[in-house]
């Protein structure tokens, strides 16, 4: 015969490793996704698809912050719009600016909105490898 | 493969099936300065100053802008044809007639309603191992709109409702081929909100999500 026999305290030991392993892969997880989520947003991402700000430097990146806190799982990341009033304007490009960029874009936010189930599962898959 | 053309015509026909607000087939008149009914109601049909109307059915069927709206009577913001009560016809607001679709430029004109779109193709994913596995992408179809200097938030709210109101969640658009774009419902439309460009006209951006799964080619 071959399987395994738990006992109640064996239970309850492996019940609560497994709890823990969880925990940790779940901190792990948000902590990367709101990272990824930000990096798509200012940089872009390949898994989203988000093509980042048109720059690397200056205001427009400066301004875009996080607020909220990683321990309670509640973080909200956005763009200080007295830092970058033109930030909308880059975002939504409504009057068809010509990107002059050599990087990045326009739309990053909606983008990274709209794959954010991406962002979720790729880094589900790295908490995954991380804590196994 | 996913045919993007395709899909952005699919998504275009349907933008454009938008009705804000309509009289449907009706007995209509048109005054030097708008129209005048003596059934029905311009207030109940869902018209608000602010709109840009098209009439269907008339000798004049140029669009004009609402100045103002009261049950029986409309004024528009330009001089018409005047035309005695003709059965029949219809005032309808549909899709602003100024329109940027995708390469097409259009200049802006702060008085005026005005719309433009944007096709994102979007990333993919393969699902699946071997040959001929299934190809997800996640497009978007984003549909900017420009309302008419100073003409309030309701006509601007509307407009967005209706064009959200036409690419419900799961809606499925068939392609040639048999493939089918469907709107996506773990992220469902949304709107940004009323915002000011650079010239300080009020525009807003309705984004749709789409997801639509096609198999590899080897």
């Amino acid at each position: 015969m071959t399987g395994m026999l738990l006992d109640g305290p064996g239970f309850r030991r492996a019940l609560a490793r497994h709890t823990e392993k969880v925990n940790r892969r779940e901190g792990v997880m948000f902590r990367n996704t709101v990272e990824h989520v930000e990096r798509s947003i200012k940089f872009g991402s390949e898994t989203t698809g988000a093509p980042g700000q048109p720059v690397r430097s200056g205001n427009l990146l400066k301004s875009f912050f996080r607020s909220g806190s990683l321990r309670s799982r509640n973080v909200t990341i956005a763009a200080d719009l007295t830092k970058a009033p033109y930030a909308p304007l880059i975002e939504n490009n409504p009057n068809d600016m010509q990107l002059r960029s050599e990087v990045g874009g326009f739309h990053s936010i909606k983008i990274t909105k709209i794959n954010f189930r991406w962002i979720v599962r790729y880094e589900l898959a790295v908490a995954k490898a991380l804590v196994p | 493969m996913l045919d993007n053309h395709a899909a952005l015509l699919a998504l275009r026909n349907r933008l454009l099936t938008t009705v804000v607000a309509t009289t449907g087939s009706t007995t209509l008149a048109s005054t030097v300065d708008g129209f005048t009914r003596t059934t029905g109601s311009f207030v109940d049909d869902g018209f608000v100053p602010g709109m840009e109307v098209t009439p269907f059915g008339f000798t004049d069927n140029s669009s004009s802008i609402l100045k103002t709206v009261a049950p029986t009577v409309v004024t528009v913001q330009d001089f018409r044809l005047e035309e005695p009560p003709t059965p029949g016809v219809s005032l309808t607001v549909g899709v602003p007639t100024i329109r940027g679709w995708i390469n097409k430029e259009i200049k802006p004109d702060i008085g005026a309603w005005r719309i433009k779109e944007m096709f994102q193709p979007g990333a993919g994913r393969v699902e699946g191992l071997g040959s001929f596995v299934w190809i997800h992408y996640h497009p978007s179809y984003m549909v900017t709109f420009h309302g008419p200097d100073n003409s309030g938030a309701l006509p601007m709210m509307r407009m967005m409702d209706s064009i959200l109101g036409v690419f419900p969640p799961m809606l499925p658009l068939v392609l040639a081929g048999g493939v089918v774009l469907r709107v996506r419902s773990t992220v469902v439309p949304f709107a940004s909100e009323l915002l000011n460009d650079e010239n300080g006209q009020a525009y807003i951006v309705v984004t749709v999500p789409l997801w639509v799964r096609t198999q590899n080619t080897i």
